[in-house]
This record gives C-alpha cells, sequence and structure tokens, in this order.
C-alpha cells in the first residue's frame, strides 16, 4: 500500500479528523497527509466542520470507493474513472498520465 | 491496545474487540488497517445481510451483483483469492439479527480470513447469546481503560516533552480515555514550551488545570 491508499483508508472509518489524526494512524509524513488531504479537499471529497488548535477539522463528503485517487498533478479517482482536480493549463498533460489507467 | 497489535498478526479466527466507547477500538482498527491490509465496514442500524454482503463486496474492489446468493460467491471468490481481514465496526447493529451474523460466519468457516467484530461495551453480552457463533471467536478482547503503562507507551510516542512518572501518574487519574489523554499531553506540550522545561511533572499539569 501507498501513502495515499493508506490515508484513503484511514479517513473513510473516521467521521471527522485532522491531518495529526491521521498522521498518528498512519504513520507517516506530517507533510504527506496534509497536501494530499488538502488536494481532497480541493476536489470536493472533503468538507472543513471545524477548527481546533489552528487545525481544520475534516469530514469526508465524497466516498467514492475503495480505491485511493491518485494524485500526481492532478487528482484521478479510479472508482468513478474521472479527473477530479487539475490546474487548467495542466489538464493536457494529466489526461495522458492517466491514460493507460 | 497494543495486545490487540500484537495478537492480531495472521491469526485466523474471528474476534470480538468490545469496550466502552472513545477508548480507541476504532482507530486501533483502522491503525491496523494502514499498517497491513484489511476491509473496514461500518454497519448501520437498518443492515441486512444483503446490504452487509454488498458492502463487502463494494469493499472488496468488485461490483456488486444482483442476487444475494452472487453476493456472497463474490465475496467468498475475492477473499479466497487474496485472504483478507474483515473489520465490521459497531457490530452491536447487528446482535438482534442472527442471520446476518450467521452469514459472516459462514463467510469465515469457507475463506478463512479472519473476521474481527467491533462492539460497544456489553456488545460479549449481546452476542453470547449466540452459542455457536460465540465459540467461533479465538480471541475476545475487552477495551478497558488506559493503565499507566498504555498512557506511557502513548506519550513516548506522541508527545516531543519527556513525562515524568508523577505526571503519567497524574494524567491517568484525570482521565481514561484516549482522546482526553491527547489533551493532556497537548497541555503538556504547551507548558515545557512556555517554561522552555524538558521534563514536565505532575506538579507543573496541576498548576495548569487551575
Amino acid at each position: 500500500m501507498n501513502a495515499q491508499e493508506k490515508v484513503w483508508k484511514v479517513i473513510r472509518g473516521l467521521n471527522e479528523f485532522s491531518v495529526d489524526d491521521v498522521v498518528v494512524l498512519t504513520g507517516l509524513q506530517r507533510a504527506t497527509v496534509a497536501v494530499y488531504l488538502s488536494t481532497l479537499h480541493k476536489a470536493g471529497y472533503l468538507r472543513i466542520s471545524g477548527k481546533k488548535r489552528q487545525q481544520a477539522i475534516y469530514r469526508m463528503v465524497k466516498n467514492t470507493g475503495p480505491k485511493a485517487p491518485i494524485q500526481r498533478r492532478c487528482l484521478y479517482d479510479p472508482n468513478t474513472k474521472k479527473l477530479m482536480y487539475y490546474e487548467v493549463k495542466e489538464k493536457g498533460k494529466c489526461l495522458k498520465s492517466f491514460k493507460n489507467k | 491496545m497494543s495486545r490487540l497489535q500484537n495478537r492480531q498478526e495472521g491469526i485466523p479466527g474471528m474476534a470480538l474487540v468490545y469496550g466502552e466507547p472513545g477508548l480507541g477500538k476504532t482507530k486501533t482498527a483502522l491503525w491496523w488497517i494502514a499498517q497491513n491490509d484489511g476491509v473496514f465496514i461500518r454497519t448501520k442500524k437498518l443492515m441486512t445481510g444483503r446490504w452487509l454482503l454488498e458492502e463487502i463486496v463494494a469493499e472488496l474492489g468488485e461490483a456488486p451483483m444482483r442476487r444475494i446468493s452472487d453476493l456472497f460467491r463474490q465475496a467468498q471468490e475475492q477473499l479466497l483469492e487474496h485472504p483478507r481481514t474483515i473489520f465490521v465496526d459497531e457490530a452491536d447493529y447487528l446482535s438482534h439479527d442472527a442471520r446476518v451474523l450467521e452469514t459472516l460466519r459462514d463467510l469465515h468457516d469457507i475463506t478463512g480470513s479472519p473476521i474481527v467484530l467491533i462492539g460497544m461495551d456489553q456488545a460479549d453480552k449481546k452476542l453470547a447469546r449466540y452459542k455457536h457463533l460465540y465459540d467461533r471467536f479465538s480471541e475476545i478482547v475487552h477495551f478497558k481503560s488506559l493503565t499507566e503503562q498504555d498512557i506511557r507507551m502513548i506519550a513516548d510516542q506522541l508527545c516531543e516533552v519527556a513525562l515524568s512518572d508523577d505526571a503519567i501518574s497524574y494524567i491517568a487519574e484525570q482521565a481514561n480515555r484516549f482522546r482526553k489523554i491527547v489533551v493532556w499531553l497537548y497541555r503538556a506540550e504547551a507548558i515545557a514550551k512556555a517554561n522552555s522545561l524538558k521534563v514536565v511533572s505532575a506538579q507543573h499539569l496541576n498548576g495548569a488545570s487551575k
């Protein structure tokens, strides 16, 4: 399992969580988790439901399935087979990199 | 907490984990899944056998079929191919329905995949009614309030400052749930930062709470 799969698995089981909660449960680097969660948030998977100690408390709002969305330059969801988030100018590159999936 | 972690490795059979809310049952399960591989199912009050099977099949990465016999076969084939531990959270919800529990048992008997039921306090009594199922549990773990030893372990892992022994016992007196203990650890860190201490003792903590 790679880092993104680990994070995805853990957050699907939690109601509400902060970056720290996920770090404790997965044992991954804080930065890795924070970047992935914020991308999931931008792509609409997570909602920020509050703040605690200057940290966002996330809540899962779009639980698309067991496969973890893959983040490289952009975010691809293997459950729905869609690009969920991308920088506009990079769309072409992203589509290419996920084409063989 | 660590007992489950250590024992869990590769033990076939069914297990029941139960205890009061807030002791970290779910988190321990998720922690285990993140380190190893497993499937986490959260049951719902209205869950029927079919719904549960659908959920399991979907989690195993297949598109659930329509007929319940097909569903069962799908789950069975997936588990035989790649054995994975199945965690069923909030298993209390299933305890009123013998058929759902039997389905889980069948799945376990046929595939040999470990199944872990997680439930609230008293879950053991609720499930004890189903004798033949209860006998299947190779492990029954009761999550108890954390002991000083456990707190020491958590503190060593999470806390950036050292805690003296009396600080640990002080926390143990004040809090026995995982969530609360973490709050105390944050407090200890803050105190250490504010007073530039290396070791935080009970005195400091006591002063802080007043």
